[in-house]
């Protein structure tokens, strides 16, 4: 690193490295919008109005689990199978990260962190620890607050990713309505490196892309990244197909260097032919953990398949959750394993 | 009461001497602040124990862990009944082990000083993330605020060790005050920075009328005749907002009397026992003249 400003011959000038300077002047400038982390009850809290949700899963689905017979069912299944495992670690570590509030009179109002209320109130924990914001922050500070607390998700969605980026975006420009969306600009926005912004920008500038995304037919940055850098529209759908059927990346890669020699009719990697094209095949429920077990174990034992039982080794045949991750874990390889 | 926390998470910045220099200018200028009718406690949380082994005689034993141990107290009475479980020593490291303090008296009869135990200090520190709030801070919180010190000091000032563990952020939730002493070197400087975060961070869980307030960045062992140090304060002090925080009108040079002092037997052992008219004395009491009307009324 060199810290001189200038290095004539006779005497360098030394200086403090530029970023040891710029987190510097960070952490010593007043912060506009001041917080304090405290502990509140949960029935204090209530959304924010302006703020739309994303979670399908209310709080009175929260005791029981959701309605079978409510139409959004199967999305609300899934979540509360999330916030399951999200309260279990909540239950075992703590609450890591604070969810953000502002105070609106006597009561507070949530600017981020539903998922990590709802797991908690899943633990039935009465209270919560919160960053307390005096006034409601400007949106692009809340923004901000929900990009770097997604960021940290495990469990965050290509689809979740781009929403919260374009946002983030949107905030901006209403405050700086004159500035243009470049890879530096969403590089000081998120915090990524510049060149790690252009794979960002470069997605977000193409709309095929963008609604593939949308519709959960590209669930990796880097496929989508390979996918935008392709010239028309019709290789762009062709691509789209492949990694939606499963095609690897190196598949793309190799398709993104010869698209012409790619026919969709042609392709490799049809699915079965009496199975239509993105059709889920659901292989039942059991509620008797002995019956997975013996699945389990008839899938260890058959050569074809044997070659990813270690999965179900060391797993907790007492958790029906840890069950199912296990089985879902399977399957996914299995199907990886088929397309090739 | 007033509680100033020295860090610097770099080590050889001159924490222990700042902290040290500090207590001799209240044991010289006492008289010049009539709000200080208590005492004034001196705390070793550096488990290199160097403030308290300036102090104290700190007993060099095998048998201790790390070498180093407080002596036996002053006030210990192997016959007293009361002293039966006791044996004879304390150090701000009991707290954590749920043993009595005691502090120990030095030469200057309103300076107490709770000195530091290298091994007991290194132990208390080794918990896990998550349980640091429980076991480090929320008790020497809990401490540093009882009646028992309130009611006999209202100055304390903790040296910390060269680090950003349990200990150093102990220190700094339970100060009023912080001071950052630097070298104007490169390592130093990162110190800072992560004193500096460190310091916003605790002020995000206060209230605002109760913000930990830095009363600055000092350069210390500052050598006027080289390029480095000259450059480096001069580009800090250019810097927007930092530039604000750092002390440069009252750095404290290098000079080897401030090592000179430490040795046992050698007089002065303090710079403010110069004549008036002594140079360094001069600067010296300068600097601390700034630092305590922060203390006090800053």
């Amino acid at each position: 690193m060199d810290n001189t400003i200038s290095t004539k011959k006779s005497k360098p000038r030394f200086g403090v490295p530029s970023e040891l300077s710029e987190g510097l002047s960070e952490v010593a400038s007043p912060t506009e919008e001041k917080f304090r982390t405290v502990i509140i009850p949960i029935d204090k809290l209530d959304p924010d109005p302006e703020n739309p949700r994303r979670l399908s899963i209310e709080i009175n689905d929260l005791a029981l689990g959701p309605d079978k017979e409510h139409p959004e069912y199967k999305k609300k299944i899934h979540e509360y199978e999330q916030l399951l495992t999200l309260a279990e670690s909540i239950k075992k570590d703590g609450l890591l990260n604070p969810v953000t509030v502002y105070e609106n009179n006597s009561r507070f109002i949530l600017v981020a962190g539903e998922r990590r209320l709802f797991a908690t109130i899943i633990t039935k924990e009465k209270k919560i620890e919160a960053r307390v914001f005096k006034s409601r922050p400007s949106l692009l500070s809340i923004r901000h607050i929900q990009w770097v607390e997604n960021e940290e998700r495990e469990d965050l969605s290509l689809k979740d990713k781009f929403y919260n980026l374009k946002q983030l975006l949107e905030a901006h420009l209403l405050e700086n309505p004159s500035d243009e969306i470049t890879s530096e600009l969403i590089a000081s926005l998120t915090g990524r490196t510049v060149r790690q912004s252009r794979t960002y920008l470069k997605i977000l500038n193409d709309q095929s892309v963008l609604a593939a995304i949308e519709n959960d037919k590209i669930k990796n940055l880097e496929s989508a990244f390979i996918i935008a850098g392709l010239l028309s529209e019709e290789q762009k759908k062709n691509a789209i197909d492949l990694h939606f059927q499963g095609g690897t990346v190196k598949k793309l890669k190799d398709f993104a260097e010869n698209p012409i020699g790619f026919k969709s009719s042609e392709s490799k990697f049809s699915p079965l032919p009496d199975v239509k094209k993105g059709t889920n095949i659901n292989l039942g429920k059991v509620k008797n953990i002995k019956i997975a077990r013996v699945i389990a174990n008839a899938l260890s034992a058959h050569p074809e398949t044997n070659k990813y039982a270690g999965i179900f080794n060391d797993i907790d045949w007492n958790n029906p959750l840890v069950i199912k991750k296990a089985f879902l874990k399977y399957i996914k390889l299995l199907e990886k394993n088929y397309s090739k | 009461m007033r509680i100033v926390a020295v860090a610097n998470n770099k080590g050889g910045v001159g924490k222990t001497k700042f902290a040290k220099t500090l207590a001799d200018y209240i044991a010289h200028n006492k008289h010049k602040y009539p709000q200080l009718k208590k005492n004034t406690l001196l705390i070793d949380f550096d488990s290199q124990c160097n403030l308290s082994n300036r102090l104290l005689n700190m007993e060099i034993t095998p048998y201790a862990k790390e070498g180093k141990q407080p002596p036996i107290h002053p006030d210990y009475n192997p016959d007293n009944p009361e002293d039966k479980n006791w044996d004879g020593r304390s150090t701000i490291a009991n707290i954590f082990f749920r043993q009595p303090v005691i502090p120990y008296p030095t030469d200057c009869e309103f300076i107490d000083i709770l000195p530091g135990h290298a091994s007991k200090l290194l132990e208390a520190e080794q918990v896990r993330k998550d349980e640091m709030v429980c076991k480090l801070i929320d008790i020497f919180y809990k401490f540093i605020w009882s009646e028992a010190v309130t009611d006999n000091y209202d100055l304390i000032i903790i040296d910390t060790g060269p680090s950003k563990g349990g200990l150093t952020r102990a220190a700094i939730h339970a100060a009023t005050h912080l001071i950052i002493p630097a070298i104007m070197e490169f390592d130093s400087i990162e110190g800072v920075y992560g004193m500096m975060h460190l310091w916003k961070q605790e002020n995000y869980s206060r209230n605002e009328d109760d913000q930990l307030n830095l009363i600055g960045i000092l350069p210390n062992k500052f050598k006027g005749n080289t390029s480095l140090h000259r450059n480096l304060l001069d580009d800090l002090k250019s810097k927007p907002e930092v530039g604000n925080y750092v002390l440069d009108e009252f750095k404290l040079p290098d000079k080897i009397f401030f090592a000179e002092n430490d040795a046992k037997g050698v007089a002065p052992t303090s710079v403010f026992e110069l004549p008036d008219s002594n140079k360094d004395k001069i600067a010296v009491t300068k600097t601390f003249d700034y630092i305590m009307e922060k203390l006090i009324n800053g």
